[in-house]
């Protein structure tokens, strides 16, 4: 009984494991999505083609051949299982969805490549490129959820020899992919070291980043005018310090205490500084000893 | 274009690095980063069950959903401050978008446990997981900021001590390069790097020589700059970067020596986000966990 379980596990594991190397082929033309279809509004020729290849790979590749393995096993499942039955239901009709809304994005690059200069056409292109991407990741997260990893519980030995006899003889893809799509097999085959990824613009979006830009700047320039300042008044520190120490001992000089007192912090300093300097200066220009001035 | 929360908010980011950075203090960043994390709340819809080391902390998050792929994250802080509810935040969203659950290793951190103690505690939680079970055709390994660069010392390590390699790993916004060497990402960015310019040197306020405990020979090792290690034969690699960190090249410059070392190693530079957005309220992270959703799914099918 053991072994037979096993033999169960395995041959499901086969069979699931198929279908989890297709959403990893499809997770590399989400991520491709994601990177690059915002450079479809701004520099299209550079990326089109590329997209016209994936948004065809993934559309045909799950109608022809990822939808019917998986739909199979879902309605095999649904008969066998009460709890999964929703799910699976539920899943299957989103193949639908997602073949209805390939054929439409295939519409639309078959659109903008003979109006490449439709702007607007080009945006439609990048949003529907964005919303295929969510809802397909939605979709894969869950077959594997709630599906793929409970499929081998439910289905016996006979429902798997089944289930492989009938999805052998729906692979019509020639599985040599390279002649009918030469640009997106050598995106996936060589990936690309760099990708500078850009999200969607809009024009408030852009006035706020220029605004956002010169706050920036001017965050900068207090930045550097605080440490200018702080430095300077660490250097006046240190120069008023040096020279109240070589200072002679000028009975007149009152506001030698305010200045002592004021050295107890920067800020305070940096007035009593001034202040007393402002006095200190009258002072000597007026004394006939003005050439002893210390920071002369 | 950046999105409008993005760019209200990458500014002030921005700035509170600097601020951070310019007068780096151990002791009054970790109470300044308690006080941010507390106000951050634990994720929901997921489960977060301890699972510890012999030296240190790990957590497991899970969804509950049923997954045999597991990601082990190790939190970024410059190797010496914690946030841990930040982090789980980000391991909660990683395990949504990857479909996996995630052990997060909270490694040692220094002063108190120089270089190369929280590295060692990357390695028993690798070598934990494959104790327990767990097949390295299942796991990735990732971080970010200083657990980035942890993430691939650890690879390094693992490598040279023939040792199963994961199916992959990503780095967000690492520190790949701590050496000031010819070559270095350091060196290419030196008007921008703020330790460089604010703190190089001093051993009490530079996280680099808190890290390496005062030694600075110690920075070109490549367990502390994988930059500067042989990056052959490491598995795919996948770095994130904001366009506007001072950290970018860190990253630019290693998926590019990774990649002429052979390696299937590819960097997204994000324009103008700020260091590690994936914690930011930005629609950038939720599509940058995509990417590493779909990364994760692409290495363990
Ligand atoms: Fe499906
Ligand atoms: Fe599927």
């Amino acid at each position: 009984m053991k072994n037979r379980t096993h033999t169960v596990r395995e041959t499901s594991e086969r069979y699931v494991r198929g279908l989890l190397e297709d959403h990893a082929r499809f997770s590399r033309v989400l991520t491709m999505i994601g990177r690059d279809a915002r450079r479809l509004v701004d520099a299209p020729s550079d990326v089109l083609p590329l997209f016209a290849e994936a948004v065809d790979y993934v559309v045909n590749f799950q109608n022809v051949y990822h939808h019917p393995r998986e739909e199979i096993m879902f309605s095999r499942v649904g008969e066998k299982s009460e709890s999964l039955a929703a799910a699976a239901k539920k899943l299957a009709q989103e193949h639908g969805g997602t073949a209805y809304a390939g054929k439409e994005l295939l519409a639309l690059i078959e659109h903008v490549s003979r109006a490449p200069g439709e702007r607007a056409g080009r945006e439609q292109l990048a949003k529907g490129l964005e919303r295929f991407a969510r809802s397909m990741r939605s979709h894969i997260a869950q077959e594997e959820d709630l599906l793929y990893s409970q499929v081998w519980i439910e289905l016996t030995r006979r429902d798997w020899d089944k289930l492989i006899g009938q999805a052998a003889a729906l692979d019509p893809l020639d599985h040599d992919h390279s002649a009918k799509y030469p640009l997106l097999v050598r995106y996936v085959s060589e990936g690309r070291t760099r990708s500078d990824v850009t999200t969607e613009s809009s024009p408030f979006g852009e006035a706020l980043g220029s605004a956002m830009d010169r706050i920036g700047t001017l965050l900068d320039g207090l930045a550097v005018i605080d440490r200018t300042m702080s430095r300077q008044r660490k250097e006046a520190c240190a120069l008023a310090r040096k020279s109240i120490r070589a200072m002679p001992i000028i009975p007149a000089l009152q506001p030698m205490d305010s200045v002592r007192a004021g050295m107890q912090s920067a800020g305070e300093f940096a007035s009593a500084y001034r202040r007393w300097f402002r006095e200190w200066n009258a002072l000597y220009s007026r004394s006939d000893t003005a050439t002893r001035r210390p920071h002369a | 274009m950046p999105s409008i929360q993005s760019q209200l908010l990458s500014r002030l980011a921005d700035q509170a690095m600097k601020t951070i950075f310019r007068d780096f203090n151990v002791d009054k960043a970790r109470s300044r980063l308690a006080m941010i994390d507390r106000l951050n709340p634990a994720p929901t819809g997921v489960q977060i069950e301890s699972r510890d080391l012999s030296s240190c902390a790990a957590e497991w998050i899970r969804t509950g959903r049923n997954t045999d792929r597991v990601v082990m994250y190790l939190p970024g802080g410059a190797w010496v401050l914690r946030s841990p509810n930040t982090h789980r935040g980000i391991a909660a969203k990683l395990a949504k978008a990857a479909n996996v659950d995630v052990l997060l290793v909270f490694y040692r951190l220094a002063p108190e446990h120089p270089f190369p103690a929280g590295l060692q505690d990357c390695i028993e939680g690798y070598e934990t997981l494959l104790r327990d079970g767990v097949k390295p055709s299942r796991i990735v390994i990732g971080g970010d900021s200083a657990g980035g660069n942890l993430a691939l010392a650890t690879l390094l390590a693992l490598r040279d001590g023939n040792a199963p390699l994961p199916a992959g790993a990503f780095a967000l916004s690492p520190c790949t390069d701590m050496s000031l060497e010819e070559g270095g990402a350091r060196m290419a960015m030196r008007e921008f790097d703020l330790l460089i310019s604010e703190v190089e040197g001093r051993i009490d306020a530079d996280p680099r020589l808190l890290y390496t405990g005062g030694n600075a020979d110690v920075l070109d090792h490549p367990y502390a700059s994988p930059l500067r290690g042989n990056l052959a034969g490491l598995c795919p690699l996948l770095l994130q970067v904001g366009g506007a960190e001072f950290l970018v090249d860190q990253s630019t410059l290693f998926a590019d020596k990774a990649r002429a070392a052979g390696v299937d190693a590819e960097v997204e530079v994000w324009e103008g986000q700020p260091h590690v957005w994936h914690v930011m309220p930005f629609p950038e992270a939720n599509q940058a966990f995509d990417h590493l959703g779909d990364f994760v799914r692409r290495c363990c099918p």
